[in-house]
């Protein structure tokens, strides 16, 4: 047995309890706000140097959704979630939504949120679908604007040196979270691929301060561990929002090792940083624009590549691509990428899953079979 | 019940024109393989204005999916698609587009469309179309210019939104000139702009129309001559054509002859037309319904300021209502419609293939009848696909809701 860790329990603490846990207590006990977001492409340094903790919305593992009674039934199963999660009163204690205008479902979950559910404060940042230099220009006016509505919510500037600090301690749990996902890449990884999806959703939801601390704790302590599962064929996941473990616990009680991912819920959450080095606002703007892109930015190619690295450098022997139901753009890209990976003789297995958590079991020989083939 | 006998006169003088149009604008499409005239595919709403501008030839896969759902081949490319590795879930326009690319058939002369030397997409509408654009790119590996519209629900329109677009129609003409040789004219941009906005004034009046009780024109009408507003905006055509349609109508109106006799109730109608089913309408108008209003249609007609035509085009495109209102802003809208267009009841198409548009219906039907006491039905179909259509379901749907409307008089 390999014994637990005290950094990974305490994460995995957080998680437990989410959504409103200890940290985010004793955040809400100083008097200060908490600001829900959904979409990675929520510029979360803003709403921290406006002196709110922003947390990711998430929906909730095995809860049937109560969205439904005010979403048609073909719609995206994660938005399903969060608005159920929502209308379960789970989220009352935020101060306020902001939400990123990517996906269409997105955009109709802020609706919905506002009526149903309500809000204090509520935003929703259009941003561009396409990497260039006029979306660019576009992009940074959209922040100025949102910055401006944060000031005008915290009643106090946004300074520059705020927006540097923040991005320090942005790119700081991006550094951190990067040296242990890098761990993933040898042999014998001490880490589950659960225990990793754990460690980067509580990132999203503790104040990154603390959970920096804990991602220390948790390197040195990871020095002496020993891998927590046997040797299995090493896989990736591609492709839809994952905002629990259920599916990778599965993957790898089929007897596999899910050593990394390109997920917005995974990997692709802190893979990029920012360059500190000019206008804070222009900085963080060009991270958020440039980084590897979620499939409903145009052009599909950066993430493309970013897979294919992956494969490499972490020696991938199968790409599971993970589609959501509903999830339109990730459904396209499929088509595509499973023909780039085939042509370069990585085998693939296409998963569609009507709830990132339930149902999955009829699942479990496909998995299988496909493991048994690599 | 309706009569089964072919219709050969339509009611309008104006459809032979239409007809003519529409005959005219294949024939050509047919023809310009041979003529070296380069193509172009346009997804809907994208600024066809560049093409005629650029002397560029336009083709519209969605136009194209509306008829081949009305002659009955939609089912089978989509599958086709399907079979490719497309889901079945994703949309019924594309997946129509593409099975019949890959079976290279179509509705005319057995033939699919003349192959894209271009491919220009907006992700306005939905991300669906620059998805499917990124496809056609791959399949037929030629170059794709996606203009990214600003797509600022909630928010109000700034000239920030505006020069996005705007700077990314000059970085089109760009990408035009650069894969065809054919060279930017200013004059010639300006002249496109103006019959452009001619088409699209007159076909917003035509629309307002039909405020007059009874309506001067039958829904299949209006759906029909969208033709040369999306296909044929910035051509002369399509201003005479509009100015001869607006005649007939407003005539129409002058004489308070209704489009469709029973004129009983009033509808608006949310907001695909079944393609391969457009005698849906029919049956609602056995009913003594008759759809008065839309905001389909309205979505391809919008002004162009011509004096500042890049950032005029950006202002036909940006901030229009169907493609970047959210739920409060479009229960608004409808309620302001309901008062205009006299409506008794509005009517929901929740369109499988179209997310975008369909998500939210709940919400405004609830908000108009919570507001003014106006009732809705909701049915669900696909525009294109009519594989799991059920017309007894849709029916049933409807005449509950007839029943609805009789009760209150």
């Amino acid at each position: 047995m390999v014994h637990s860790i005290d950094s990974m329990e305490r994460l995995r603490d957080e998680l437990n309890s989410f959504p409103q846990n200890e940290s985010i207590k004793k955040w809400k006990n100083q008097g200060k706000k908490v600001i829900g977001w959904v979409c990675n492409y929520v510029p979360e340094e803003i709403i921290y140097a406006a002196g709110f903790l922003p947390i990711r919305i998430m929906g909730h593992e095995g809860v049937i959704s109560r969205g439904d009674d005010y979403l048609q039934s073909n719609m995206c199963p994660y938005i399903r979630g969060c608005l159920s999660q929502g209308l379960e009163k789970k989220y009352d204690f935020l101060d306020g939504i902001i939400f990123a205008h990517t996906c269409d479902a997105v955009c109709r979950l802020f609706d919905n949120w506002r009526i149903y559910v309500g809000a204090p404060y509520s935003y929703l940042l259009d941003h561009p679908h396409k990497i260039s230099d006029s979306s660019q220009q576009y992009h940074y006016r959209q922040l100025e604007k949102l910055k401006k509505s944060l000031e005008d919510l915290s009643g106090q500037e946004i300074t520059n040196s705020s927006l540097k600090e923040a991005i320090d301690i942005y790119n700081e749990n991006r550094m951190l979270l990067k040296q242990i996902h890098r761990l993933m890449a040898g042999d014998n990884p001490p880490l589950s691929g659960v225990e990793v999806s754990d460690i980067i959703r509580s990132s999203m939801i503790m104040p990154k301060d603390q959970n920096n601390l804990l991602l220390k704790g948790l390197l040195a302590e990871l020095v002496a561990r020993k891998s927590p599962s046997a040797p299995g064929p090493r896989l990736m996941i591609s492709g839809s929002i994952m905002d629990n473990a259920a599916f990778i616990r599965l993957v790898e009680e089929c007897g596999a090792e899910v050593v990394t991912d390109d997920l917005c819920s995974g990997t692709r959450y802190f893979w990029d940083s920012v360059e500190n080095n000019q206008n804070p606002l222009a900085a963080i703007g060009l991270r958020y624009l440039n980084m590897v892109p979620c499939a409903c930015i145009e052009p599909p190619f950066p993430r493309f590549e970013y897979v294919f690295n992956m494969i490499e450098e972490y020696r991938v022997d199968g790409v599971i691509l993970y589609g959501l139901m509903f999830c339109d753009t990730f459904q396209y890209d499929f088509v595509g990428q499973r023909k780039r990976l085939e042509e370069k003789n990585i085998p693939v297995l296409e998963v569609e899953l009507e709830h990132p958590s339930l149902g999955l079991g009829q699942l479990k020989t496909r998995i299988q079979a496909f493991l048994e083939m690599l | 019940m309706s009569d089964k006998k072919p219709e050969k006169k339509k009611r309008l003088k104006t459809a032979e024109k239409l007809g003519k149009l529409m005959a005219d604008y294949y024939t050509e499409s047919a023809m310009v393989k041979a003529q070296k005239k380069p193509v172009a595919w346009l997804s809907s709403v994208a600024p066809v204005e560049v093409c005629y501008t650029m002397d560029v030839f336009p083709i519209y896969p969605e136009n194209y999916g509306t008829m081949c759902a009305a002659r009955k081949l939609s089912a089978e490319f989509c599958a086709a698609a399907e079979a490719k590795g497309f889901s079945t879930d994703l949309c019924s326009y594309a997946l129509n587009n593409l099975g019949s690319i890959y079976l290279n058939k179509g509705p005319f002369m057995g033939q699919g469309l003349p192959e894209p030397d271009l491919l220009i997409a907006t992700e306005h509408a939905c991300l669906s179309m620059a998805k499917w654009w990124e496809e056609l790119s791959r399949h037929f590996n030629v170059p794709l210019y996606i203009v990214d519209a600003a797509l600022p629900v909630g928010e109000d329109l700034s000239p920030h939104h505006i020069n996005y677009f705007a700077e990314q129609l000059r970085e089109l003409m760009g990408f035009v000139e650069e894969h065809t040789g054919n060279k930017f004219d200013m004059d010639k941009f300006k002249e496109v702009l103006g019959y452009s906005d001619e088409a699209s004034k007159l076909f917003l009046e035509i629309g307002a129309l039909r405020k007059t009780v009874p309506s001067p024109i039958s829904p299949i009408e209006i759906f029909t001559n969208m033709f040369p507003i999306v296909t044929l905006a910035g051509k002369k055509e399509a201003v005479e054509f509009y100015n001869e349609l607006y005649d007939e109508i407003s005539e129409l109106a002058k004489r308070k002859e209704a489009a469709v006799p029973n004129e009983k109730y009033r509808l608006l109608w949310d907001l695909f037309p079944i393609w391969y089913n457009l005698n849906l309408f029919k049956y609602i108008e056995e009913k003594g319904g008759v759809v008065v209003a839309d905001v389909y249609a309205t979505t391809f007609g919008g002004r162009v300021d011509i004096s500042r035509p890049f950032e005029g085009l950006a202002e036909r495109y940006v901030g229009n209502p169907l493609l970047s209102y959210g739920v409060q802003q479009k229960t608004e809208l409808y309620k302001q419609m309901i008062k205009e267009y006299h409506v008794d009841g509005v009517v929901f198409h929740s369109n499988r293939s179209c997310r975008m548009a369909s998500m939210g219906q709940y919400d405004v039907k609830q908000g108009i009848y919570e507001d003014i006491g106006i009732p809705g039905a909701i049915f669900e179909s696909d525009f294109v696909d009519p594989r799991s259509y059920s017309d007894e379901q849709v029916k049933d749907t409807l005449d509950s809701f007839f029943e609805i409307l009789e009760s209150r008089g």
